[in-house]
């Protein structure tokens, strides 16, 4: 499809009209930091944000979410009420968009989780290629940016006086046809700086790290004492998965009231100390040096392995909020 | 290299030639420019890494927890205030700690994600009482060239904080218990606010149950939390927690007359068991 363009005060308009309607997710301003938001007024949103603190895959992920509600004496089971409305999730930087992409290999496919696949399909998520990347940023390794988010539908790049737009999807085409009067064909000058513009900051992006055959590299590194002393100054904390855009993994609880109940899954971290822990206290992972030790390789092996795809997309925010500095570049340069 | 990195480097490296300790905590250069990290000094040629500046912010007390080495450790004001409330809670054995305690210059507070606005003074330090730690078996104090060195408390303090308004400070909070994970104070096995099945607290709760989780930690920090700010610099979403705690504390200062860390000799007000075979 032909790049389209949409200048800034339409774009302002079109936020104004998804706003208005309620259906528009972007990164709002709050306190120093930014957060993807349910959006109740347009001037509210911020593109011109470098990233926010919590990555956006709690659109499709929330932090809890009801799975059932069950009645013991009936048996009956019955499934949460989920929306079926429309979501527009706008400015999705290309790492944070490139993670839902990793996401949908592991909740989609063939065993696919209904919870993730009815949020994700009710979405339309439109990226905001980066103009400024940060000094932890490193999504070159991994492909993954700073002007190509894979998980897209429809992309906007900020060229003089707007934005190039791109649809990628058949759903971006949708959109756009859908607010088309705020688009127009793209002018070869616009093109043009789109792609010097984009040439130019993927040059501003040179972590020096390669992904390449990360998965093998890795498997020789478990029995490495490498792991001993690079997890000694981890102190367990979980912020790193709290923050990663692929961190999946859950913990299921339940809510017993009178003669039901309900059933919640919630984010967890592989880090806590409770993690893997089984009825009867046998824990696989015992040790700080093994939680640690599997967090990197779960990122960068195992994933890999079972859905060809690597489960780290380089947004840096574990490298800029672990108040430890632990640094997956750093392990990902030592294998 | 400043005339303290210099002497700390020394201090160390000798400690570790004589054996007198398996190793020394201490920091080095993080990863990224203006951030220093705590590191594990095992040899005398590795203490060339160590590093003393306004960016050696994380509370190392919290890595003498459970150590059954004697190990060195470097000290600011509130590492120290830490170590001391850890001897108290017979965590820490002051046998077992070298202490090595530069003055403070006090330290930054990275201006988050967004990488918006300057880095500036941490909060913690804007209050802070004593930039020295009150134990040490080295002390290594700022000479003449104090201001040069980066004496920088009381000095770069951003504009006193309206009112905060913790309802909404605390809607923000993601429950991911950062803030009791990075606390050197929080040495419990089993938290009561874990959102584990017999906690006080329930996972299913997000944001945090308004006012029982922030409270209850509060109460718990009562004349316990030496303002060392760890908790906020852990917190991902940057809520104001040393504030809400050093206005528990001074609560305590003011009923009680304690304050934590400051006196090795003085009894906390919630005392606990003396070791058997240890007598006042």
């Amino acid at each position: 499809m032909k790049p389209e363009y949409i200048n800034q005060d339409s774009l302002t308009r079109l936020v104004v009209e998804l706003s208005s309607r309620g259906q528009l997710v972007a990164p709002v301003r709050e306190g120093k930091s930014f957060v993807f938001s349910r959006v109740q007024r347009g001037e509210q949103v911020c593109l011109t944000y470098t990233n926010s603190t919590i990555p956006p895959k709690f659109t499709f992920l929330p932090q809890i979410e009801e799975l059932f509600s069950y009645e013991v004496k009936s048996g009956e089971l019955r499934p949460p009420k989920a929306g079926d409305e429309p979501v527009v999730l706008l400015g999705v930087r290309p790492c944070d968009s490139s993670a839902f992409s990793v996401l949908d290999r592991v909740m989609g496919g063939d065993r696919a989780d209904p919870y993730y696949v009815k949020r994700r399909d009710r979405t339309t998520v439109v990226g905001l290629s980066c103009s400024r990347p940060r000094e932890t940023c490193f999504c070159d390794a991994f492909g993954t940016g700073p002007t190509d988010g894979s998980g897209d539908d429809i992309t906007l790049t900020k060229v003089s006086g707007g934005y190039v737009v791109r649809s990628k999807t058949a759903k971006g085409a949708r959109f756009a046809r859908e607010h088309s009067k705020h688009f127009r064909a793209a002018t070869k000058r616009e093109i043009d700086e789109f792609e010097s513009e984009s040439r130019k900051i993927k040059g501003m992006l040179a972590s020096g790290i390669t992904s390449e055959g990360l998965a093998d590299r890795m498997g020789k590194s478990l029995g490495d004492p490498y792991w001993e002393e690079a997890s000694e100054r981890c102190i367990e904390c979980g912020v790193c998965s709290f923050v990663c855009p692929t961190c999946y993994c859950f913990d299921v609880t339940e809510q017993v009231e009178g003669d039901g109940g309900k059933r919640y899954r919630g984010w967890d971290t592989c880090q806590s100390c409770r993690f893997s822990r089984m009825a009867g206290g046998l824990d696989p992972r015992p040790t700080k040096v093994d939680r640690f030790k599997h967090r990197f390789h779960h990122k960068l092996s195992y994933v890999p392995m079972a859905f060809n795809v690597t489960a780290c997309v380089g947004c840096g925010r574990c490298v800029s909020l672990c108040p430890t500095n632990v640094d997956i570049r750093e392990v990902i340069k030592k294998w | 290299m400043s005339s303290i990195e210099c002497q700390l480097r020394k201090i160390v490296a000798d400690l570790l030639t004589q054996g007198k300790v398996a190793y020394v905590i201490g920091y080095e250069n993080g990863s990224t420019p203006r951030r220093a990290r705590p590191c594990f000094v095992r040899s005398p040629e590795d203490a060339t890494k160590l590093v003393w500046n306004q960016h050696c912010a994380v509370n190392l007390a919290k890595y003498l927890i459970g150590t059954k080495d004697t190990v060195g450790i470097v000290a600011k004001g509130c590492d120290g205030r830490s170590i001391v409330e850890l001897i108290k809670d017979n965590q820490v054995d002051r046998s077992k700690v070298v202490i090595i305690a530069p003055t403070c210059p006090g330290v930054t507070q990275s201006p988050g994600l967004g990488g918006e606005g300057q880095e500036e003074l941490a909060s913690c330090c804007q209050r802070c009482r004593s930039r020295d730690s009150p134990i040490f078996d080295f002390q290594l104090v700022v000479g003449r060239d104090a201001e040069k060195e980066g004496g920088t408390v009381g000095k770069k303090s951003s504009p006193p904080r309206g009112a905060t308004d913790w309802n909404s400070e605390f809607q923000r909070c993601i429950k991911c218990l950062a803030c009791i994970k990075s606390c050197p104070l929080c040495y419990c096995t089993e938290c009561e606010l874990d959102g584990s099945l017999q906690s006080l607290v329930s996972k299913l709760r997000i944001p945090a149950e308004l006012p029982t989780f922030h409270l209850v930690r509060a109460m718990h920090m009562a004349g316990r939390c030496t303002d060392c700010g760890a908790c906020e610099a852990a917190c991902p979403v940057g809520l104001p927690l040393t504030e809400l705690y050093s206005q528990v504390n001074k609560e305590v200062e003011r009923l009680l007359g304690y304050v934590p860390g400051l006196d090795i000799q003085a009894t906390p007000p919630v005392e606990l068991p003396k070791p058997k075979g240890e007598t006042e």
